[in-house]
């Protein structure tokens, strides 16, 4: 099918495929999936400039089934989300003015790229760690009243103790009292990222929250996802107006990715929290193993 | 881990997506003939209606597939198994 906006001649099939696992990966670990679906659109010979803006625009559809669905499983709180969007809407446009400076000052694809893999591979390294080490530790019986537990927990006791008002609490995560400004740190830099790197940037901001402020799993993963929605969205119409989408791509991919999307959101409820982490752990180094690639053989990453 | 239930649901899950499938074509089909020339000449024209459209577009057809797949898989699902507020 030849898709007139971007000129490119790309098979409906093969993007609907690409939606639905896409779609799954991020119905099941609330991230956008940005950095499996960029390469691959790369792949299939559409051009740089409508890779990076359609995928955006693919993962704002894509997020709201997902959200959606996470949200009738009681799996999004709300408030969090409301808040994590003063630091998200901020953050993206940090990140994509740092890439505007770093156009002029050095080499875009090097430094991004390099910066991408030390932070997929960081991220993967610790969730490794954190999920064997706490499936190996033997709960309390609150813990396994929860179902959810982590070997971390104390660093997010500590924020959670954080002396910095103004101060809110969020029952739907079970925390009692935690500072507006830790939960503003979490979403700018998560924000910062995804104008950064490009994508929802899920793939930090879904472990900041369960590992620094203390959300449980299941519910950082519907709540992170409402993030992705935020700053994709911003990001999507940027790039609209700079002509880099191809919504009819955009569209096709989406018709894949929303069904997708709710068997990775069913899911979830079958599998505990730090399973969910530990299952989560390939995912960024397949990101690190795609972009590093993309540098060796002189591809630019997406 | 609930396995009969999942594996029901799974089973209602392939079902649903053979019925997706083919309401999704018909409606790809319908969205590249009639929309395909407005949404280019928007991009070549009118390029902040087109970021506008664009997000529009993309919002409505994420809420629209969420309800298509959310009523399909009510229609397709035993009765027993219909239940929203599961929580782990």
């Amino acid at each position: 099918m030849n898709f007139p906006i971007s000129q490119a001649h790309l098979a409906p099939s093969v993007l609907v495929a690409l939606g639905f696992v896409v779609g799954a990966l991020g119905g099941f670990f609330g991230v956008g999936g940005s950095f499996i679906a960029g390469p691959a659109l790369f792949g299939l010979g559409l051009p740089m400039n409508f890779v990076v803006g359609t995928d955006l625009a693919h993962i704002v559809g894509k997020s709201i089934v997902a959200a959606r669905k996470h949200h009738f499983l009681g799996n999004l709180d709300r408030k969090l989300a409301v808040l994590m969007v003063v630091g998200t809407v901020p953050g993206v446009e940090a990140g994509a003015r740092t890439v505007e400076a770093l156009k002029r000052a050095a080499d875009i694809d090097l430094v991004i790229g390099v910066a991408f893999i030390v932070i997929l591979v960081a991220v993967s390294g610790f969730m490794a760690w954190e999920g064997w080490a706490t499936l190996r530790h033997r709960p309390t019986r609150a813990e396994k009243k929860n179902g959810d537990h982590s070997a971390f927990s104390f660093v997010a006791k500590r924020v959670q103790r954080l002396r910095l008002p103004p101060y809110v609490s969020l029952p739907v995560s079970g925390i009692p009292r935690v500072s507006v400004w830790a939960i503003f740190g979490v979403s700018l830099a998560g924000g910062y990222l995804s104008g950064l790197l490009g994508g929802g940037a899920g793939y930090i901001r879904m472990p900041s929250m369960i590992y620094l402020l203390g959300v449980p799993t299941h519910i950082a993963v519907g709540t992170d996802l409402f993030e992705v929605i935020i700053s994709a969205g911003v990001g999507t119409f940027t790039h609209a107006l700079k002509g880099n989408v191809d919504i009819l791509i955009a569209l096709v991919m989406h018709a894949g990715a929303a069904i997708g999307a709710q068997l990775g959101a069913y899911l979830t409820q079958y599998i505990s929290g730090p399973r969910i982490r530990l299952a989560f752990v390939p995912l960024p180094l397949v990101g690190a193993a795609i972009v590093a690639h993309a540098l060796l053989t002189g591809q630019h990453a997406p | 881990m609930k396995r009969p239930e999942l594996k029901t649901e799974l089973r209602v899950f392939a079902a649903e997506v053979v019925v997706y499938g083919v309401f999704v074509s018909g409606y790809l089909w319908a969205l590249h003939r009639y929309l395909g020339g407005w949404l280019d000449h928007l991009f070549t024209d009118r390029r902040l209606a087109y970021a506008v459209v664009a997000l529009v577009l993309v919002i409505a057809q994420g809420i629209l597939l969420e309800q298509l797949t959310h009523v399909l898989a009510q229609w397709i699902m035993p009765k027993r198994f219909r239940r929203e507020d599961r929580h782990p």
